[in-house]
């Protein structure tokens, strides 16, 4: 404590004890029923094998890019060797490859620490990776540098007697570096050591590993930096094998706005373009979000949410597996029940495991009422007292929506395929759009799905034969029982497609009693169309085909594409609370701070003041009169008109208020300016010379 | 006397031999240089364009003629301590630092540079030869202490040494001069290579098995399409090694003979115009180049994205908005907002506007003007489509603008004292950004209207 008493009073602080942290605490404590040891335990199992697939599928993901960028490090300096120093008077170009990753900037840290591990693993243990903010000078790029490579544990795990670079003193600079380099290549080809080990292929011993840099953020160094830098780097290329590896978030334009002509003319580059992380997010949706392996489901309004937020705001892949996370997190903190969203294995002994407690929540779900409602009065008795009875009847519900699930998404897949490339793609055009409206839909209300299906039956034969291979070709192999018919059903309309043509010269022959065209004035003319086109509702045998198909296709829609909403108990599994999610990810500081000064009661909940709209209560904060006296105010306030208000306010509940405005109390002045400083503070007002005494507003509004 | 002038005609043979085109100046260096014992002239200042050969030649007389000498890179050294050290070091002749660590000299200023350089000069037995001290791209000389560019002109006055400094640099003499105390050098200028020269030198560097004349015949091809643009040396290097397999695919094929130069100017004008386009920008290496040729013979469209699709970026639906927004605030006055954004904006009197389209300059030649956050976002809420919440995801999309450079901050480095931004994309840019979210930028352009 002798060091907080100082002579300066400031606040310190102290590293205090890392306090366990005791999941207990966190669940709500209003809640009837104990069932928090289960539903942490199976949001922690879940969320486990949902993260390791995202991780699975992330390295998939960058693999090609990752090889190609692999091989080109370790090609392009193949031919260097140390001794070669003389001779070839050509000046050389530093090797590099541009990596342009897209904008999604908060995604780039996973994204090349991926990297530079798989560097360092396969070509060379020589890897740096720069940030800018670490560069803002030369010397700070090369400490960074040299710290990292000289410090590289790899590099002293085969011999352990090469003397320890203490790095303080060394003068910071690439010649250091390169005579480290040096040194430690051409003596460990000369230690028996080394050499017994790599004897097996003496090609090996040829090839020196490069020496990779890799630029994060390219676009945020200073140019000057990097210029030098460069420079630098391009007069060492004869003693160091360098490569660079730019990332770049917009395009490869951005390497010339930052180095002029006689920079980049030392570089040779190489493009790789990583996939764009909107690809990534649909391969999660498709792979994570849209199986049946995964019980825990977002209900529509919340993956409309996230949808949005990615591509209105970030294009970030791992913000929007943080927002899956932690809708997760609050499904299964905020639902009593939610231990009976694990894995359809463990649903029996779950089930078991429920006591009377946790069945009476269930009874309280809305959906189950719904359910229960429905069914004849005896079971309905049975299902709302008999504990054992509603145990199996659960079971049976929650199984239910897993096989549910099954069915459903391949036909999602067979809509998606019918209904994207329709003109104007009243779905939507990709898989997760239509995904996000079937999630919420009622199908008889939705007016995009009727205009998809009548756009459908305007389709030519070729197109519709095309979606309905592709109907075909989407269902895939893996189709549950109660499927598998439907390739079968789909095949037999394919093959009454192509025998159609046998039939529809015979039917021609019919039609072609076509009248002889006469001499006829406009409006009989007209009549006579009229009449034709009466004539011609008959359909052809290729019409009634396609409207035979599409309502082959609707009618299997509504049997399997009823939204989650409408199942009983889906409460379990799917999570649609919208605005905890949003309230949480998507933060408005400004709206916040309004709210507060607008409404104070709600953050310290006191309800008494809520009611009294109009007048301002005296009870509320100062700040919050001063702030709402200033909403009725024009451009500028007068700052005595304001205190005279104020003091007003204050008063209002005393009896002889005239004498107080008239000789304001001192301290009620003091109060007042320290609340208009406040709001000052919090960017309401600001002083202004434009007149004596007043101040500006700086928001909108008001008269 | 006969042996003497033998000795000192080799050299200038042999470096000529090497290097083609620079006789001239081969020729003075050597006289300048003279005999080992003989005292040099206290500075040289060897300037002209990059690639002109002057570090090649200096480098390749001090090599062959094994003077004791020094290179230093002006850019390196981020302080003068660095650059004494430097010198000292190598000429003390350590290797590495880490090799002996406890001989390594420690100098930090111009004084102690100079007692220590004696000090090296007595150690090694250098006092009678002239040592030779060589400072590349010594522009950076000038921005570095105020003592040191005087200093060196005057090293062999102060360190009564025969000691020659040569510095090196692509800017003229002229723009040194912003101090006192200066010492005139020696003065050479290495001037451009002429078109016959370039030939010449990359005639030499031809690959091997290859005859003289054809790839002579192939650079002239070359230099009429590129010698327009382009003087580097470097830069018309790259692009002949880049298009030569190109040039000689027919004739790998069997299509064309050698000799036939019509037919293979025919085929490889094409190529060469293509090449044009992207001179200078070196983003794609020969391997990349060739496999894009390779798709546009068989008929496909062109993969290559370098060349294609330079500026195309892909933005998140908001922050397209903002930059539109920020886009509109640089180039439009701010007094023409209320006209653009207002829902029933003031109308302008006619005459004021034919005035007014007469007098004003175009915003356009100006460059962006900065902007307050305050205006961005009113004209980002009047612009964007639907409601728009003022959350702190929009605050972030600006910010993460800035790193990528799309928009620059030029004032106020916190929340509270409101920032100033500047848009740093071109009209090109925001034009086909407006165009992905179907906004008509240009009717909401002052410059434009």
């Amino acid at each position: 404590m002798e060091t907080g008493s100082s002579v300066s009073k400031g606040v310190f602080a102290y590293k205090g004890k890392k306090k366990s942290v005791n999941p207990e605490k966190y669940f709500p404590k209003s809640e009837t029923v104990n069932t928090w040891k289960r539903r942490l335990e199976t949001y922690q199992s879940l969320w486990e094998s949902v993260d390791t697939e995202i991780q699975i599928l992330q390295s998939d993901l960058n693999t090609k890019i990752f090889d190609d960028l692999l091989k080109f490090t370790k090609t392009c300096h193949s031919r260097f060797t140390l001794s070669s120093q003389t001779g070839d008077s050509r000046t050389k170009e530093i090797p590099t490859a541009a990596l342009v990753t897209g904008v999604n900037t908060p995604d780039h840290g996973v994204m090349f620490a991926t990297l530079v591990t798989l560097l360092q693993e396969r070509v060379s243990p020589l890897v740096a990776i720069l940030q800018s903010k670490d560069c803002n000078n030369v010397k700070n790029t090369l400490s960074k540098l040299l710290g990292q490579i000289l410090k590289n544990p790899q590099l002293f795990e085969d011999d352990e007697d090469s003397p320890e670079v203490n790095q303080k003193n060394l003068p910071i600079s690439l010649a250091t570096l390169a005579d480290w380099y040096d040194d430690k290549y051409t003596l460990n080809h000369s230690s028996p050591k080394k050499r017994k080990s790599e004897e097996g292929d003496l090609v090996d011993i040829q090839i020196l590993p490069p020496v990779i840099m890799v630029f994060e953020d390219l676009e945020s160094f200073q140019p000057r930096v990097l210029q030098e830098f460069i420079t630098i780097c391009s007069n060492y290329l004869s003693q160091l094998p360098i490569v660079f590896v730019f990332g770049i978030a917009t395009s490869v334009s951005a390497v010339h706005r930052l180095l002029p002509n006689a920079v980049s003319s030392t570089l040779c580059m190489e493009k790789f373009q990583a996939p764009p992380s909107t690809e990534y997010l649909t391969l999660l949706i498709n792979q994570i979000l849209m199986t049946k392996h995964c019980p825990f489901k977002l209900g529509s309004r919340v993956f409309k949410l996230l949808l949005d937020i990615f591509l209105y705001h970030d294009f970030s892949v791992l913000n929007f597996i943080k927002g899956l996370q932690f809708s997760m997190m609050d499904h299964f903190l905020s639902n009593p029940m939610s231990q009976l969203c694990c894995p359809l294995e463990e649903l029996p002994n779950q089930t078991k495991r429920m006591n009377s407690d946790e069945l009476e929540l269930i009874r309280q779900l809305p959906s189950f009422m719904r359910y229960v409602e429905s069914c004849s009065l005896e079971r309905q008795a049975e299902l709302l007292t008999d504990d054992a009875e509603t145990k199996i009847e659960v079971l049976k519900l929650v199984t239910e929506i897993h096989t549910y699930r099954e069915e459903f998404y391949p036909i999602l897949r067979c809509l998606h395929t019918l209904v994207s490339k329709l003109p104007k793609q009243p779905l939507g055009k990709q898989l997760r759009e239509v995904y996000a409206t079937v999630l919420g839909w009622n199908m008889e209300e939705n007016e995009d799905y009727q205009i998809s299906l009548d756009l459908l039956k305007f389709m030519s034969k070729d197109e519709l034969i095309g979606l309905l291979r592709g109907c075909g070709s989407c269902l895939g192999n893996d189709l549950p029982s109660s499927l598998k018919d439907i390739p079968v059903s789909i095949n037999s309309l394919l093959d009454r497609f192509d025998t159609l043509h046998e039939q529809v010269e015979e039917d021609e022959e019919e039609t072609t009693d076509s009248p002889v065209i006469q001499k006829t004035d406009l409006h009989s003319l007209k009549k006579r169309l009229q009449e034709l086109e009466k004539k011609k509702k008959k359909l052809s045998p290729y019409e009634k085909l396609r409207t035979e198909c599409v309502d082959y296709f609707d009618s299997l829609f509504r049997k399997y594409l009823v939204s989650p909403k409408a199942l009983p108990l889906h409460e379990l599994l799917y999570y649609d609370s919208a605005s905890t999610v949003r309230s949480h990810l998507t933060a408005s500081p400004r709206a916040a701070v309004q709210l507060a000064l607008g409404s104070s009661h709600t953050y310290l909940r006191n309800q008494t003041e809520s009611d009294n709209s109009g007048t301002i209560s005296p009870d509320i904060p100062d700040v919050c009169i001063v702030y709402k006296l200033h909403m009725e105010c024009s451009q500028l306030i007068n700052l005595y008109d304001w205190l005279q208000a104020f003091i007003t306010v204050k008063t209002s509940n005393d009896e002889e208020n005239d004498d107080q405005v008239k000789n304001p109390d001192q301290v009620l002045q003091a109060r007042f300016i320290r609340a208009v400083s406040e709001l000052q503070f919090l960017g309401f007002v600001k002083p202004t010379k434009r007149k004596t005494d007043h101040v500006a507003r700086l928001t909108w509004g008001g008269c | 006397m006969a042996a003497m002038e033998i000795e000192e005609e080799n050299p200038v043979k042999n470096i000529s031999k090497k290097i083609s085109c620079r006789n001239q100046q081969i020729k003075t260096l050597v006289s300048l240089i003279g005999q080992r014992e003989q005292v040099a002239p206290p500075t040289l200042f060897l300037y002209g364009h990059t690639g002109t050969g002057k570090s090649l030649v200096i480098n390749s007389l001090l090599q062959t003629r094994e003077l004791p000498h020094v290179m230093v890179n002006c850019v390196e050294c981020y302080n003068q301590r660095f650059m004494y050290e430097k010198i000292l070091n190598k000429l003390q002749g350590l290797r590495s630092y880490m090799n002996d660590p406890d001989s390594y000299l420690k100098c930090d200023n111009m004084n102690d540079f100079i007692r220590m350089f004696r000090q090296v000069c007595e150690d090694r037995g250098l006092t009678k030869q002239t040592v030779y001290i060589v400072l590349d791209k010594a522009e950076c000389l000038r921005d570095k202490e105020i003592n040191i560019l005087p200093a060196f002109l005057r090293l062999q006055e102060l360190t009564h040494q025969n000691v020659c400094v040569v510095l090196m640099t692509e800017i003229v003499w002229e723009k040194f001069r912003t101090g006192t105390g200066y010492c005139e050098p020696y003065i050479l200028n290495f001037p451009d290579y002429t078109k016959d020269e370039v030939l010449t030198i990359l005639t030499e560097d031809r690959p091997e098995g290859c005859e003289a004349d054809f790839y002579s015949m192939y650079l002239n091809l070359l230099l009429s399409v590129f010698h327009m643009v382009c003087r580097d040396l470097r830069e018309i290097r790259y692009l002949a090694s880049l298009n030569y397999d190109q040039y000689c695919q027919p004739i790998k094929t069997g299509d064309v003979l050698a000799s036939d130069t019509r037919k293979l100017w025919k085929n490889i004008e094409p190529h060469l115009k293509k090449a044009l386009q992207t001179v200078y920008l070196r983003e794609v290496s020969s391997s990349q180049w060739e496999k894009a040729q390779q798709e546009t013979e068989i008929g496909e469209t062109p993969s290559l994205q370098g060349l294609s699709s330079r500026n195309h970026v892909e933005l998140p639906y908001y922050s397209k908005y903002l930059l539109i927004a920020a886009y509109l605030a640089s180039y439009n006055p701010a007094k023409t907002d209320r006209r653009f954004f207002a829902r029933n904006s003031g109308k302008v009197d006619r005459r004021a506007k034919l005035i007014k389209k007469h007098e004003r300059t175009s915003n356009h030649m100006l460059g962006p003007k900065q902007f307050p956050i305050d205006r961005l976002m009113a004209i980002f809420f009047s612009i964007v489509e639907g409601k728009v919440s003022p959350t702190a995801n929009i605050f972030v999309q600006i910010s993460s603008l800035v790193s990528l450079n799309m928009l620059g901050q030029v004032a106020g480095d916190d929340q509270i004292d409101t920032p100033k931004y500047k848009c740093l994309v071109s009209l090109e840019f925001i034009k086909s950004v407006s165009r992905t979210v179907g906004f008509d930028v240009l009717r909401y352009l002052y410059d434009f209207v």
